[in-house]
This record gives C-alpha cells, sequence and structure tokens, in this order.
C-alpha cells in the first residue's frame, strides 16, 4: 500500500469540529484546520485549495450574513472524514439563507457591469462536488463534499 | 496581509503577501484605490499572495474598474496556480492584463490574457 493509503487508513471515518467567533479575523485559522485535513486524508494541493476557497466562502457568509451587525455569535465547521470524501458541514444559529436565490454572476459581463453578487456561492459549487443548504432544528448547515479522486466517477 | 511598495520606471510596483480573504479585503482597497489614482501605472505582484476569495476579487473589480474609466494602466503578475485557478473560474482573467513574471509585466510581454 502507497504511503498515501496509509495515511488516510489514519484518518477514516473521524470527526473534528473547530468553533469559532462570527469574526473575519478567524477565516486564516479556519483555512488552516481544513487544509491539514484534507492534507491527512491525501488529497492533492490542488484540491486542499479548492475545499480551503469554497470553506472560506461559506465562512464568509456566515460571518456576514447570518446575524445582525455588532451581535456576536459562535459557529462550527466540522470535518468528517469518510471512506472516500470529506464532508464539511458549516453551521451556524443565526438568520436563514437560502442559496438558490442568490443570482448567479454572469461570468461574461464586460468590466462595467461585472457584480460580485452571488460569486461566492458560484465558486463554492464549481470546486466542490456537493454542496446543500440544510435547515436544522437550530440553525441552518451548508453541506461541503470533496470526493477522493480515486472514487470519483 | 503585508504590502510593500517600490518604483520601477514608471510603474508602482506593490506586492501582497498572505492571505486576499474577507478579513483585510476593505484595508487593502483603502489602500490600493488611492495608489492606484497617484501612481496611474500600477503592477500588482501576486508572488506572496497565498490565497484569494471573491472578498479579494471584488477589490480587485474595483480598482479595474476605476482603471478603466481613468486610462490607468493595471498589470498583475505572478500568480501563483491556486490564486489563478480562482481568476479563472470566475471569469477574471478576460478583464486584466496578466503576466508570468514582475519583468514581463514592466515590459508588456508574454500575457497570460486580455
Amino acid at each position: 500500500m502507497s504511503e498515501r493509503g496509509e495515511l488516510r487508513k489514519n484518518v477514516k471515518f473521524t470527526e473534528s469540529q473547530l468553533v469559532v467567533p462570527n469574526d473575519t479575523a478567524y477565516l486564516g485559522l479556519i483555512g488552516s484546520y481544513v487544509a491539514y485535513v484534507a492534507r491527512l486524508m491525501g488529497f492533492s494541493e490542488g484540491d486542499i485549495a479548492r475545499i480551503r476557497l469554497a470553506v472560506d466562502e461559506a465562512c464568509t457568509n456566515v460571518i456576514d450574513h447570518a446575524y445582525p451587525p455588532g451581535e456576536r455569535a459562535h459557529f462550527s465547521v466540522t470535518c468528517d472524514c469518510q471512506a472516500d470524501a470529506l464532508r464539511i458541514a458549516v453551521w451556524d444559529g443565526g438568520q436563514p439563507f437560502d442559496l438558490d436565490r442568490v443570482p448567479l454572476p454572469d461570468l461574461e459581463a464586460p468590466l462595467e457591469k461585472r457584480k460580485i453578487g452571488g460569486l461566492g456561492i458560484y465558486l463554492m459549487r464549481k470546486v466542490m462536488d456537493e454542496v446543500h443548504l440544510c435547515e436544522r432544528e437550530e440553525g441552518k448547515e451548508v453541506v461541503l463534499i470533496k470526493r477522493l479522486p480515486l472514487s470519483r466517477k | 496581509m503585508e504590502i510593500r511598495e517600490r518604483k520601477v520606471d514608471n510603474f508602482v510596483i506593490v506586492s501582497l503577501q498572505g492571505r486576499f480573504d474577507a478579513h483585510i479585503a476593505f484595508q487593502v482597497e483603502e489602500y490600493l484605490l488611492p495608489l492606484l489614482r497617484h501612481a496611474q501605472d500600477l503592477i500588482l505582484n501576486f508572488a506572496a499572495t497565498e490565497y484569494i476569495s471573491s472578498a479579494g476579487l471584488r477589490v480587485l473589480l474595483s480598482l479595474a474598474r476605476e482603471a478603466e474609466q481613468n486610462g490607468y494602466d493595471l498589470r498583475l503578475a505572478e500568480l501563483r496556480p491556486e490564486v489563478y485557478e480562482v481568476f479563472d473560474i470566475a471569469g477574471f482573467t478576460s478583464l486584466f492584463q496578466i503576466y508570468p513574471t514582475e519583468a514581463d509585466a514592466l515590459a508588456g510581454t508574454n500575457p497570460l490574457s486580455s
């Protein structure tokens, strides 16, 4: 078995969680955390960068939109290392949000008409295999799934 | 994020070191917009930019608009592959003059886009 396979075996079926304040100062920590877990699982550096981007965009949305300005809260990032995929859940207890109601950005628009709204969600969807928004009994969760290359169809 | 600037020929070259994310985006914009207006010819060197999110792209979009409206010369150089990929997915490569190296950006040679 390759060295990468051995490393992945070590983190199979383990779950970890980071709980952070709704403050953009923690985005760097969140990025380091998910990159660390993805690296343990044997993802390529390219995929690690993509996972980090998607989680950063999801967390930035929570920090910017889930709570009224000035309200202090905590939200969580949970990494679930599954046999064939990394499943990351970003949970917050703030206001509901509908991912599908965010308009898609026009990627062909000229400079003066280019809008940035919706770009974060678009990036998230492009770099992950699955993106779901789930309402929970308390709060909501964005679930981001990246499959390990061997199991990709 | 650490920002360093220096002058080479007609250009002010700004090196952006660290993460270009939502935490720092507003401050970077507050720094770069007046600098662009003053310098008029600006090269942003991304060699030490390890990460960019849509918040960073938003700042660059507002710089590009300012440059276009006023005829300033804004060039980007030395994007890491993972940063270039974000530009690419977002459809931003066609909005900027992007060069592989700082020397290319200064000379206007070997553009990667536009």
